[in-house]
């Protein structure tokens, strides 16, 4: 049971994605300037985070495959 | 009829005929049926993930609470990615065990990680009252699509019966994998029309996006924030996407369908490109937005929006060709239809195998709880109807109460994947508080502290019973704690 060594690592790309998403960013992200590609900012910016998620799950994937396979 | 209604009726009939196909010549087995014999591939895992998101709650619940609420939809986005960082590690576990011992629903493996039948039973139980309001939510959103594009020839309730009748037919000819092939067909459709439907909203009646959102700043000034404390506010936000971010693996259909993927790495693998499928729900609250500011400044457009959900389909209306508007109604309708028919499919085998078989009747034979499953099927769609009729609520609103119940899921469960510490009696004494906060705050009167979501304030008191409860109660024998972590040891076979 338990996480293996790679999956330990891969933890921190989670943890980051999350706190993207949970205050206190959001509360510095709750605003509507500036707009960015045409929405209000905290619409952006959660939008923007779930790309971020995407890259930092796929740097966790990476970081699992390099670590757990032989 | 009208040519959007022709075309959403014709693609009901094409969805039909491919879950047909999908199942012929295949040997009816429980296995088959429920888990499409642990096959699906990456594509077709995906896409059937990604359909079950992409239900009424994304074509027609977004758009009518960005509409109606403002920007605390946001939490959306925020829970998907939670929940798919989080499936990242529990879902190639959860798939494994599927494997190794053979597990076809949920229950199954609560019962055997803590020794219980009892606890079996009580998840099957709680797992199928929340299913209900789910249901509910996507024969809701049917009828209402069914609705709108009769241009008003068919009144709701018989657009909710055409719709429920269609669900029914639909569980009983194709099981899972007929559901994962219609889905792949809608996702793509979804997919490419909602993101430039979405956006051509906007510019037809404000030229553009951001022009969009300014007039909708002018027209309410706190639209597009969320407040500090009161009404949808931060905590709000954050203890709804953190419970519904936390509960999404926990859905009884959701859970079983990882046993349906071919090998731990389809898992994972799509647990990390699954994020970029939400950003197709972002043109969905805009256009949602899109409709707040053109009600805002024509107040005749605004009374066509009978319920806040009609937004996005009252706008695709009167912005779009007819034949645009059919195709969307109709993978918005489908949609509905294949979410519809695997929370019908996972609640009737829930019953039969999990609640009757297992707890009460264990000399039932399975092909006895197979048929009981299928009778089951009509009784279970005609309940949600029987809601939808007495207790409209707004999509979102549904999705929230389901949320609610089946998170409480997920201490036992997380717990009893990564750790060896939860007890039988831990893992059921914390379900049950964590429900009875949850009723408390819902039923009782009384508000929770800074508007948290009362699912939420129940799932914390859940997991600390559960950890306080497990450190003086019996754990489980060892030879049991062994099994689970020899097949859990994850180092072999990715």
């Amino acid at each position: 049971m338990g996480l293996t060594k790679g999956e330990k690592k891969a933890l921190v790309f989670l943890i980051l994605a999350i706190l993207g998403f949970m205050p206190p960013v959001t509360i510095w992200a709750n605003r509507v300037e500036p707009y960015v590609l045409g929405m209000p900012f905290l619409l952006f910016w959660q939008s923007f985070m779930v790309f971020v998620t995407f890259i930092l799950m796929t740097l966790a994937y990476k970081t699992t495959e390099r670590n757990d396979t032989k | 009829m009208t040519i959007t209604l022709t075309i959403i009726f014709g693609w009901l009939l094409v969805t039909t005929i491919v879950g047909i196909m999908a199942g012929r010549n295949r040997v009816f087995s429980m296995e088959e049926y429920f888990v499409a014999g642990r096959s699906f591939g990456l594509v077709l895992f995906y896409t059937t993930a990604a359909a079950e998101i992409y239900s009424s709650f994304a074509f027609l619940g977004l758009a009518g609470w960005a509409y109606s609420r403002g920007i605390s939809i946001v939490y959306a986005l925020a829970y998907g990615s939670i929940a798919y960082g989080i499936y990242f590690f529990l879902g190639p576990r959860i798939n494994r065990l599927g494997k190794t011992m053979n597990y076809v629903s949920q229950p199954d493996f609560l019962e055997d990680r803590y020794d219980s039948k009892f606890l079996g039973v009580l998840v099957a139980m709680v797992g199928v009252i929340f299913i209900i309001p789910y249901l509910q939510l996507q024969i809701m959103g049917s009828g209402m699509i069914v609705q709108l594009a009769s241009g008003g020839a068919i009144s709701w309730q018989t657009a909710v019966i055409i719709s429920f009748i269609a669900a029914v037919i639909f569980v009983y000819i194709s099981g899972l994998r007929g559901i994962g092939w219609t889905n792949f067909l809608q996702a793509i459709i979804m997919l490419f029309g909602m993101v430039s439907v979405g956006f051509l909203v906007s510019r037809h009646y404000f030229g553009g996006v951001q022009s969009m959102f300014e007039t909708l700043h002018q027209l309410k000034p706190t639209h597009l924030t969320l407040p500090d404390t009161a009404g949808n506010g931060i905590f709000w936000y954050t203890s709804t996407a953190l419970l519904s971010g936390l509960g999404f693996w926990m859905w009884p259909h959701i859970f079983m369908a990882t046993y349906s993927a071919k090998s731990e790495k389809v898992v994972r693998r799509n647990a990390t490109i699954l994020p970029l499928y939400q950003l197709a729900m972002v043109p969905v609250i805009i256009t949602g937005f899109a409709v707040a500011a053109k009600a805002g400044l024509d107040p005749a457009f605004g009374a066509k929006i009978a319920k806040p959900d009609q937004a996005m389909f009252v706008a695709l209306l009167d912005s779009m060709p007819a034949w645009v508007v059919g195709l969307l109604g109709a993978g918005g309708l489908a949609a509905s239809i294949s979410t519809s028919s695997a929370l019908i499919l996972t609640a009737a085998n829930l019953t039969a195998r999990n609640i009757l078989q297992k707890g009460f009747m264990p000399h039932m034979e399975d092909i006895q709880v197979a048929k009981v499953g299928r009778l089951l099927v009509p009784v279970f769609t005609a309940i949600a109807v029987a809601f939808a009729f007495l207790a409209p609520s707004m999509l979102v609103s549904l999705l929230i109460v389901g949320y609610s119940g089946i998170t409480q899921f997920f201490p036992g469960v997380v717990l009893g994947v990564f750790t060896k510490k939860p007890t039988k009696a831990g893992v059921i004494s914390g379900i049950i508080v964590g429900l009875a906060a949850l009723f408390f705050f819902q039923f009782g009167g009384v508000k929770t502290p800074l508007n948290l979501q009362p699912g939420f304030v129940g799932l914390i008191l859940n997991f600390i019973v559960v950890l306080v409860v497990s450190s003086f109660t019996k754990n489980v024998e060892p030879s049991r704690l062994e099994r689970f972590e020899k097949a859990l040891s994850m180092q072999e076979g990715n």
